[in-house]
């Protein structure tokens, strides 16, 4: 089957980081720019290889993650159309601190770093989108760090899980007000650092409370306010 | 917060960083703003939620930034050592941060106000490939530590905390000396001050480290880095 054409200059005009850059360097970046398609599972990069461009995510899903030795896996990150790939190994030119692959079929807009450390050095607009990237990155990531050790597993369940439904936006909400998101139970533990006993009992509890259904990896959220009401009782 | 002592010689403490890359007569801008804060005993320098209107440069001591929730319970998810920067967020985004900034007991830095920063950057932009840089590179750190030290053992999770430390406190040359106490430590690993001690006392064992007051050398820096990851090396 052929892949879909993608737009690139559409792409980067919806990326954040690219959005107030001028019209001419914008057109020039989208003339540039490369677009790779990954099948469903296809690995992207591995742990400590180096990746010579930055990605806008078109269309499509990667999952960043670390994997050791004994072939444990620790999923830190989803990535989805709009999302940068990339960001600091393009910055700093050593190599990736994590693994990425595909879980649905994905295409990516690719910049090479050299064009990108040259346009930044010609655009303070493109400079400072990168540098507000980063600085709300790095805002996220501390956030991140505090959940994990100040929610229980249920609340981080249900702040992972609304994340998640606005990700996906109103495409994925029903007419009642209902998301479905697909994701199986292992990436989720994997994702919120915890055991998939730990993950079941937290989905249980929620279930209980008629928050969410489950059945196999497709999870409906029934009440996203009273989800947000149960991590802000938290807080 | 004390009085300034007159024997910190700022434009001395401000040259080698970010700032002092664009030579001294552009430097001489901001040091007038400088002004230079000491703090015997742990204190709160900004809570969460209020703008944050403060660079400091870490000259002593340490800043530890502290997330807190109502129920009482804290964490510290970060720890800002000697020669490094809290924080430049403020400098380029609006929203205050979301958690509490507190100085270490015996910390002295050098602050200088977020608008003169934000002003300086806007006339000198070449500020913001080398400011890019500099957050950049304490963004890896933080995602090394948080993704990789998931699935590795206490002791390689300790080398690792110290790895990343003295990368943060750029100790690029072995041996090297990481300005660190056991308990900020234990705290970082998220661990008693008993189990830190034991997995340090590990570590000094194998000759990876050697502990002293307030200090930890690290006679061999690749070798502390190898021991670190060696779990954690993806299955290609």
């Amino acid at each position: 089957m052929r892949a879909p054409t993608v737009d690139k200059l559409a792409v980067l005009r919806q990326t954040p980081c690219f959005r107030n850059i001028e019209p001419a360097l914008i057109d020039y970046l989208a003339e540039q720019a490369h677009v790779i398609h990954y099948q469903n599972g296809e690995v992207v990069t591995h742990l400590g290889q180096y990746f010579h461009s930055l990605a806008v995510i078109a269309d499509g899903e990667i999952e960043l993650s670390v994997t050791n030795r004994a072939g444990k896996r620790h999923v830190l990150n989803v990535l989805r159309a709009g999302q940068l790939y990339g960001l600091i190994p393009m910055l700093d030119g050593a190599p990736l601190y994590y693994g990425a692959k595909a879980i649905t079929p994905c295409a990516m807009v690719t910049l090479s770093r050299e064009l990108m450390l040259d346009s930044m050095h010609r655009s303070s607009q493109l400079m400072m989108g990168v540098l507000r990237v980063m600085c709300n990155r790095s805002r996220d990531t501390f956030s991140a760090m505090a959940d994990q050790h100040l929610l229980s597993p249920t609340a981080r369940l249900a702040r992972h899980l609304i994340t998640l439904a606005s990700t996906y936006g109103p495409q994925g909400m029903s007419e009642q007000g209902i998301f479905e998101v697909n994701f199986s139970q292992t990436n989720l533990a994997e994702m919120l650092g915890i055991s998939r006993q730990s993950l079941n009992q937290s989905m249980k509890q929620l279930e209980t409370l008629g928050l969410i259904e489950h059945k196999y990896s497709k999870i409906t959220i029934k009440a996203i306010t009273a989800l947000e009401q149960l991590v802000r009782d938290e807080l | 917060m004390s009085s300034p002592k007159p024997n910190i010689n700022v434009r001395a403490f401000l040259q080698p960083t970010v700032l002092g890359r664009l030579g001294p007569e552009v430097l001489e801008e901001l040091v007038m703003q400088a002004r230079v804060e000491r703090y015997e005993v742990p204190t709160l320098l900004n809570s969460a939620g209020s703008p944050l209107q403060w660079l400091r440069l870490v000259v002593e001591g340490h800043i530890e930034i502290v997330a807190r929730r109502a129920s009482g319970k804290e964490v510290s998810v970060s720890d800002v050592g000697p020669g490094a920067w809290a924080t430049w967020l403020p400098c380029f985004i609006a929203a205050p941060p979301e958690h509490d900034f507190y100085s270490g007991a015996s910390s002295c830095f050098i602050a200088l106000p977020v608008t003169e920063v934000r002003r300086f950057c806007e006339q000198h932009p070449q500020m913001y490939p080398l400011i890019i840089g500099e957050i950049g590179q304490r963004l890896r750190l933080l995602m090394e530590w948080t993704g990789q030290s998931v699935l590795i053992g206490p002791e390689q999770r300790m080398a690792k905390l110290i790895h990343i430390l003295a990368r943060d406190q750029k100790i690029k040359t072995s041996p090297g000396t990481l300005v660190v106490n056991q308990s900020r430590l234990a705290s970082l690993a998220r661990c008693s001050r008993q189990s830190a001690n034991a997995l340090l006392g590990a570590l000094e064992k194998k000759g990876l480290i050697h502990l002293a007051y307030g200090k930890c050398d690290i006679p061999d820096l690749a070798r502390l880095a190898a021991f670190a990851d060696e779990e954690n090396n993806e299955v290609l």
